[in-house]
């Protein structure tokens, strides 16, 4: 399993410099969690190194393999894939057809359908989907596209998974769910992953590691206690001046 | 209730086509024009279902390849003698690289876009070709190939029975539901590794290689290409219209839809002379307002046994 490695990352729209030359690092079976206030470039570096956008400058390694200039299709066949931050199910497909795709033109280029059918129903199973895996994908409440989009990206057999806001817009109930799901899929299928969060408490919880953006640019990087206590970063969320004292 | 994978649709389709086979000895000729034409249409349905029944991309200038064919057997049998058979070689191999050069540029378009593009083509091929007098002009090429209807039948059902085992085979298995994938959603289908662009260029160019086959043996029924004839619109409207009353994207839909568009026209073509294109027309429209999957996909929706038989 390969390390990913952004390596001063820049990006630039028409004059608006949307990432200032990030470098993080994800190495094997870690996870990272990259937060920051909304516009601070997270969903940017995310598209980059999933290949849905190229950077102005700087390097996407995927181990040894710079992957940057690649087309998406060919990056999830390296074995990077990426939730969608608002789901995008193939909605005439059934749940199980879905997955099945992914199956089929991910990394592992499972060719027969039989197969990959019952290796997506593995999936919507772990992921305690079973009962929905014959209905289309259009009928499923917003959490569970969210679990799909999460089974799809397992299903390419992705060694990284780039999460774009899934524990997002979920109840306190459902965010509690969703973690003890997380964890209980990172015990059995190995892969490194990288979220991204604007509200903090999943990531906090998930990651070993947390990187803050602001405005395009790293402000910060540790452990996510380390993180909650930087200056820096409690500034940027939470605009305090240097002289006031919160609270 | 499947054989090595292949259902009730593949056997159905291929007990059909071994009937057709048959049916030019049973039958008086004026019964196998009918055929003839029939297959002539099944054809062009097939073809554009490659592209638009399958990815909803809509070759509204579809025509361009059926005009690309029809030239390439009129031209080679007028100036070099070739062979018809040959001709309609040559047709479909001319329809598969204009189809490959003109997707590599109008596939990166999208929905309306794409559809305009391929109109803007076909107009421009209709032009090019009235300024070109090695093919004719505005007068066309008038061929002297005679009456081979035996001839005409095999080639078009051959063609027919090509087109049906390919979309069979593409629609059962890995491809087919790659292809369902970029209906739904190019994007989502890019992110989970579908080779979007070479998948859409592929189809493409398989449609423009059936339309060009089909195109040439148009060319050498009428024993004649005459541009404004051959580049009509109404062919694309035609196939449209056969595949959104067939089914898109299905196996059975274009010989349905082709059967259902093209039975009845001929009916008007003879007797109730020019209420065909409306009548067709009010036909697509209530289609696409009531059963927008046409007379396959809605069978299929309806009804969970035929869902497993219909393909």
């Amino acid at each position: 399993m390969p390390t990913l490695r952004t390596e001063a990352v820049s990006k630039e729209f028409g004059g608006v410099q949307a990432l200032k030359g990030v470098t993080i690092s994800l190495p094997a079976g870690s996870t990272l969690g990259l937060i920051g206030p909304n516009g601070s470039g997270k969903t940017t570096l995310l598209n980059i190194i999933a290949g849905l956008e190229k950077p102005t400058s700087g390097a996407v390694m995927l181990g040894e393999t710079r992957i940057d200039h690649l087309p998406a299709n060919a990056i999830v066949k390296l074995g990077v894939a990426k939730t969608h931050q608002i789901p995008r199910p193939f909605a005439e497909m059934t749940t199980r057809e879905n997955v099945s795709v992914a199956v089929m033109y991910g990394r592992r280029r499972i060719k027969d359908t039989k197969r990959s059918l019952n290796e997506a129903d593995r999936l919507l199973s772990l992921l305690g989907m079973d009962a929905r895996r014959d209905l289309p994908a259009s009928s499923l409440t917003v959490q569970e596209k969210k679990r799909l989009e999460l089974a799809r990206a397992l299903a390419t057999g992705a060694e990284v998974i780039l999460l774009d806001e899934v524990f997002a817009g979920l109840s306190s109930d459902e965010l509690r769910d969703s973690i003890q799901l997380f964890r209980k899929i990172r015990g059995e299928v190995g892969f490194s992953a990288l979220i991204v969060e604007h509200v903090m408490g999943a990531v906090l919880t998930l990651a070993e590691r947390v990187v803050v953006l602001e405005e395009g640019a790293k402000i910060a990087e540790g452990t996510p206690d380390e993180v909650v206590h930087n200056e820096a970063v409690i500034r940027a969320y939470l605009g305090f001046e240097e002289n006031d004292s919160p609270g | 209730m499947r054989i090595a994978g292949l259902g009730v649709t593949f056997f159905g389709l291929l007990a059909l086509m071994l009937l057709l086979l048959i049916l030019p000895f049973a039958f008086p000729f004026s019964t196998s024009v009918i055929l003839i034409n029939l297959l002539f249409y099944t054809a062009l349905a097939y073809s554009i279902n490659f592209i638009t029944g399958m990815t909803g991309y809509v070759s509204f200038g579809h025509v361009v390849f059926l005009g690309i064919g029809a030239y390439a057997l009129g031209a080679s049998a007028d100036v070099y003698g070739l062979d018809p058979v040959l001709g309609v070689l040559l047709g479909a191999a001319l329809g598969l690289v204009f189809a490959l050069a003109i997707g590599l540029v109008t596939l990166r378009f999208r929905g309306v876009y794409f559809a305009i593009s391929t109109v803007v083509i076909a107009l421009a091929a209709l032009n090019i070709v009235l300024e070109l007098p090695q093919l004719g002009g505005s007068q066309g090429i008038i061929l002297n190939l005679g009456f081979q209807p035996y001839s005409w039948y095999y080639t078009i059902w051959g063609i027919v029975l090509f087109e049906m085992l390919i979309t069979y085979y593409i629609n059962r298995g890995k491809l087919g539901l790659g292809i369902r994938a970029i209906k739904s959603d190019e994007d989502a289908a890019r992110s989970v590794g579908v080779n979007v662009s070479a998948l859409k260029l592929y189809l493409f160019g398989l449609s423009g290689l059936f339309a060009g086959a089909g195109g040439a043996v148009f060319a050498w029924t009428t024993s004649g290409v005459f541009p404004y004839e051959t580049f009509s619109l109404t062919f694309s409207l035609q196939m449209l219209a056969m595949i959104i009353i067939g089914g898109v994207g299905t196996s059975l839909g274009p010989i349905l839809g082709a059967v259902v568009v093209y039975l009845p026209s001929y009916y008007f073509l003879t007797v109730a002379i020019g209420t065909q294109l409306i009548i067709i027309g009010f036909a697509v429209v209530v289609i696409a307002l009531f059963i927008p999957e046409g007379i396959v996909g809605t069978l299929k929706r309806r009804s969970a046994s035929l869902r497993e038989l219909l393909e």
